[in-house]
């Protein structure tokens, strides 16, 4: 049971002061790569998928470690174009307790700014693939990279892929107005919508009177869409949060018991909820939405136990978690 | 001491621990560093009044950046915040016959787009005995090359020195752009530093029938290019360092100063092994400030020699050596023995 899952975006460097630091006291940065797109790649090369990250590196040695990174996690980079300066860069600083985590951006000019899509094998990329992914911060980065995605969006459908989309806004990206009319065009295209009912009413047009479940039926009614998953997230403290999953699909609503956890790094949550719903969906035949939900949320808690932006454990690693929720140690 | 200027972008370092390899790295080592701002901090440990002008964003690593600077006594007060980004460079550090790679992210940063009227020239330059700048400065951006001119005039109306290190930057611009932007620059500029090298690719200047690129460092030929660069562009003083490179941790080190009439050589330092190159001829330009300023002529020059072969044992960017280590350097100890 194979299937070519291709995802669509920006891996960045990312740079972290040691220890719960903050940028003013590093002296040094631990370094890894990451982004919404390809962590959601990673994630699912470890549940067993082909995958293939789409995007664009510098023609340097900083671009060729970011491709080394992904191979080394099993992602395909063979659709990585190498041309142009500059790695997008986030710093990220590390909250504890009371002090919130923060997110510096440094990509304005990265070189995935500059994607045009003749640089691409359109062909090649869909070649045997059944899913595609992207999210709002691809949709964020330029005119070029937007019209690239359009290219992608018509070769995709037209082979009959299907297509998920994490509306991930960033507010220190772009702001609510510009998101909107990329999201507006894209709308059509999508199977399966990511999304949170703030979501529904700033970028799709949902009345702002319909709250929750019924704001998010309502983006259903207004698109092509069968699905939208996503997750509410309690905060306690930067480091204790808790999180329920949840799926509309026509008149249907489920929705999980919360699960409270620690952090050790949440950056890349979402992007392993994303994967782990992604996986199950394809390994249920889309036949069970429990199990599926239940997968998706378990993989996202288990990725905030783990260092870096990407899931790295294993499809039976999630399962035992579920089985295995009084945390004894597996033997 | 003097109050000494310096005009720049100071960015953030990210360079691999120690020798490994840019896909090697699992951290960066961070400091912050940049040509001008190497000059101030260095002035600034022999204890001159140092100010560093440039312009930084207001986020977490431009504040970072400003800090850097304080710490060793920079005052940053006429630094002007705002923009978006610092520029970066990453460095790769070689060893032995492997070179070290610098690769830049540092377009369209906080200093590169700044304007000329957003600073206080007034308070900069009053009472200033002195003001560097390097040919890195200009080739930044138009915006940042126009700076500098404003910069350099507003400098000879407040009778202040100046001095420049050439420092041609390939990744930055092309000879003919470098000359457009340079040549015009140099009717106020009194302290010329720069090798023949730089000389052709950021002035135009190619010396008449003399050889210095066969790898050995010929004194003779200098001579004969400094006085006529001197005519060409009617400079006080030229000065330039003469490495001779065995290998990326092995180099020998000696400066040549010309004032015009007389020429005056430093002692020759072998040094083995550098520790970081970076910053080194920031070091020089700072070491030779210091002198001119402080000492004669021909001290001048071995006191900056001294200070700048110091400075390639020490890592990062900033040449940290105070007036009186320099100075113990000079009178001939060497060894490395611990000095109790």
């Amino acid at each position: 049971m194979k299937h070519k899952i291709v995802t669509f975006g920006e891996i960045m460097l990312r740079l972290t002061p040691p220890n719960y630091g903050i940028i003013e006291d590093a002296h040094d940065f631990m370094a890894t790569y990451g982004g919404t797109e390809a962590n959601v790649a990673i994630s699912l090369a470890q549940f067993g998928h082909h995958t293939s990250f789409v995007s664009k590196l510098p023609d340097n040695q900083l671009g060729e470690a970011a491709v080394k990174f992904l191979n080394a996690q099993k992602v395909d980079t063979s659709s990585v174009v190498m041309q142009g300066d500059n790695i997008g860069i986030y710093f990220l600083e590390t909250g504890f307790g009371i002090r919130p985590s923060k997110v510096l951006y440094n990509r304005k000019f990265s070189s995935m700014t500059t994607l045009h899509a003749d640089e691409l094998k359109l062909d090649e990329i869909f070649e045997n693939a059944t899913w595609f992914h992207f999210s709002g911060i691809t949709l964020s980065l330029s005119n070029d990279v937007r019209q690239t995605l359009k290219k992608l969006l018509d070769k995709a459908k037209s082979k009959g892929v299907f297509i998920s989309f994490d509306c991930n806004y960033r507010k220190t990206l772009w702001t609510i107005d510009a998101a909107k009319k990329a999201y507006s065009e894209i709308a059509q295209y999508i199977d399966l919508f990511f999304a949170t009912p703030f979501d529904a009413h700033n970028f799709f047009d949902v009345d702002e009177k319909l709250q929750g479940v019924d704001a998010l039926k309502s983006l259903l009614e207004k698109t092509q869409a069968t699905y939208v998953f996503g997750y509410q997230r309690s905060v306690y403290q930067a480091n204790e949060n808790a999180l329920k999953a949840y799926v509309v699909k026509k008149e249907q609503f489920i929705e999980t018991k919360p699960i409270r956890f620690q952090i050790y790094d949440r950056i890349g949550g979402g992007d392993a909820f994303a994967a782990g719903i992604i996986h199950s969906l394809i390994k249920t035949n889309h036949n069970d939405l429990n199990k599926t939900l239940t997968f998706g949320l378990a993989t996202s808690v288990l990725k905030h136990t783990l260092w870096g932006d990407s899931f790295k454990l294993n499809e039976l690693d999630v399962l035992n978690f579920i089985k295995n929720q009084n945390k004894e140690v597996v033997r | 001491m003097a109050k000494i200027v310096t005009l720049g972008e100071i960015m953030l370092r990210l360079s691999t621990p120690g020798v490994s390899r840019f896909v090697q790295a699992e951290s960066f080592d961070v400091v912050y560093g940049g040509g001008e701002a190497n000059v101030a901090v260095s002035v600034a440990n022999y204890g001159h009044d140092a100010y560093f002008v440039t312009k930084l964003p207001e986020h977490e690593i431009g504040q970072s950046a400003v800090n850097a600077l304080r710490r060793f006594g920079v005052d940053t007060s006429f630094i002007v915040r705002g923009g978006e980004r610092v520029g970066i460079y990453y460095l790769e550090t070689g060893a032995s016959m492997r070179p070290s790679k610098v690769i830049y992210d540092r377009a369209d940063s906080s200093i590169a787009t700044a304007k000329y009227d957003e600073f206080d020239w007034e308070g900069i330059f009053k009472d200033a005995k002195w003001f560097h700048f390097s040919g890195i400065t200009p080739a930044l951006s138009d915006s940042a090359a126009e700076l500098t001119k404003v910069a350099l005039q507003q400098a000879k109306k407040y009778n202040v020195t100046t001095s420049v290190d050439l420092n041609y930057r390939k990744k930055l611009w092309t000879p003919q752009k470098a000359q457009s932007i340079m040549r015009p620059l140099m009717q106020y500029v009194d302290v010329c530093i720069g090798n023949e090298e730089d000389a052709d690719l950021v002035l135009g200047f190619k010396p008449k029938g003399v050889d210095v690129s066969s790898g050995k460092i010929n004194i003779e030929g200098y001579h004969t290019i400094f006085k006529e660069m001197k005519e060409a562009f009617n400079f006080k003083m030229i000065a330039t360092s003469l490495r001779e490179s065995f290998s990326a941790n092995h180099n020998g080190w000696r400066i040549l100063l010309y004032d015009g009439k007389e020429f005056f050589e430093s002692k020759r330092y072998d040094i083995n092994p550098i520790i970081d190159r970076v910053g080194g001829g920031d070091s020089f330009s700072a070491g030779l400030i210091h002198g001119l300023l402080t000492r004669s002529n021909q001290e001048a020059v071995e006191f900056a020699a001294a200070a700048s072969a110091l400075k390639h044992t020490i890592p990062g960017d900033f040449n940290q050596v105070s007036e009186q280590e320099v100075n113990t350097l000079l009178k001939g100890d060497a060894s490395g023995r611990v000095q109790r």
